[in-house]
């Protein structure tokens, strides 16, 4: 047995750092705001993560993430097992995210200075940073779900398994989805792909 | 075939994924969401208003009798007796030559031929 003071409250400073998910779920049911705490400090970054691909980089990804630790603070009976939790918190924040730019005007998202697309060209001088936007700025025209399926598993380094068992696909969906994927970013990348390895090739030398 | 050809590897692709922008996270994320759900958990108390349940029976016993009693006088077939004798009498006769629907404006106004 796991239990680590369930019963106690929020005042007495149980160590909740030792607990399992499990045991903090479980509290969490309970409104126990510090065993939640403890449940969020767990989880949030790779929420926020992948939130922020989601959304491309627009500020309501923190919105979304917060909202996502709402939503199990309010139902927190919806998650039955500690193992499902991770999956259970991507759908929410997936679905959330989607809603939001359904709702919102597209011009809000080309808007954001995180996804800028300047077109590159010779004379621009290809640093890191640059790159990271002109790839960001791709991933971001990628469809949701495929998206997903990238961030998942290039970004979170989740198995194909996990992946799948998150997005509620099966493992064969989920590689279709990352190939199709992989192979829109070439052909995104095509014209630039190149100068960009070109100028990491030479900053490397 | 051409296109394969000008398309990246898988490697190279792999080299420009790594240098995805990482996001920052805000350094208060944690505090921010525990004081929305102080807030929330606070807002959300309502009490739910007392019922009363002392003075129930008073309304559930003269209603429970009521029920008995319809049940009794129905299964028994008595009802009819309920009502006095000389009411059953002229209404059986006033409506007693009544045949069909033509008969009831006969019967409305007056007419038993």
């Amino acid at each position: 047995m796991t239990s680590v003071a369930v019963e106690k409250d929020d005042t007495s400073g149980p160590n909740w750092c030792a607990a399992s998910d499990t045991d903090l779920l479980s509290a969490a049911a309970k409104q126990n705001q510090l065993a939640f705490a403890e449940l969020m400090s767990r989880h949030y970054k790779a929420i926020s993560r992948i939130s922020w691909r989601l959304c491309a980089g627009h500020v309501d990804a923190e919105d979304v993430t917060q909202e996502t630790f709402l939503k199990l603070w309010n139902n927190p009976n919806q998650v039955r097992e500690a193992g499902a939790l991770k999956g259970w918190l991507i759908r929410v924040a997936t679905n959330l995210a989607m809603d939001r730019f359904r709702k919102k005007p597209m011009q809000d998202l080309d808007q954001a200075a995180e996804i800028a697309d300047p077109a590159p060209h010779a004379a621009v001088v290809m640093d890191q940073s640059f790159i990271a936007k002109r790839i960001d700025a791709v991933i971001a025209q990628l469809p949701d779900r495929q998206k997903l399926a990238l961030t998942l598993v290039h970004f979170e380094h989740m198995t194909n398994i996990a992946a799948a068992t998150a997005m509620e696909i099966s493992v064969d969906a989920l590689e279709s989805l990352l190939a199709r994927a992989r192979r829109s970013l070439k052909m995104m990348l095509a014209q630039d792909g190149k100068l960009m390895l070109a100028a990491l090739s030479s900053e490397g030398e | 075939m051409s296109e394969n050809q000008e398309l990246m590897s898988d490697n190279d692709l792999d080299r420009l994924l790594a240098l995805a922008t990482t996001p920052e996270l805000g350094h208060d994320f944690e505090r921010r969401v525990m004081a929305k759900i102080s807030r929330s958990t606070s807002n959300n108390v309502v009490a739910f208003p007392k019922k009363h349940h002392t003075k129930n029976w008073l309304i559930g016993l003269p209603l429970a009798a009521s029920l008995a009693l319809g049940l009794w006088l129905g299964a028994s077939g008595s009802t009819i007796n309920l009502v006095p004798t000389n009411t059953t009498e002229v209404a059986t006769t006033d409506i007693g030559n009544a045949s069909g629907f033509d008969d009831i404006v006969s019967v409305i106004e007056g007419k038993t031929s």
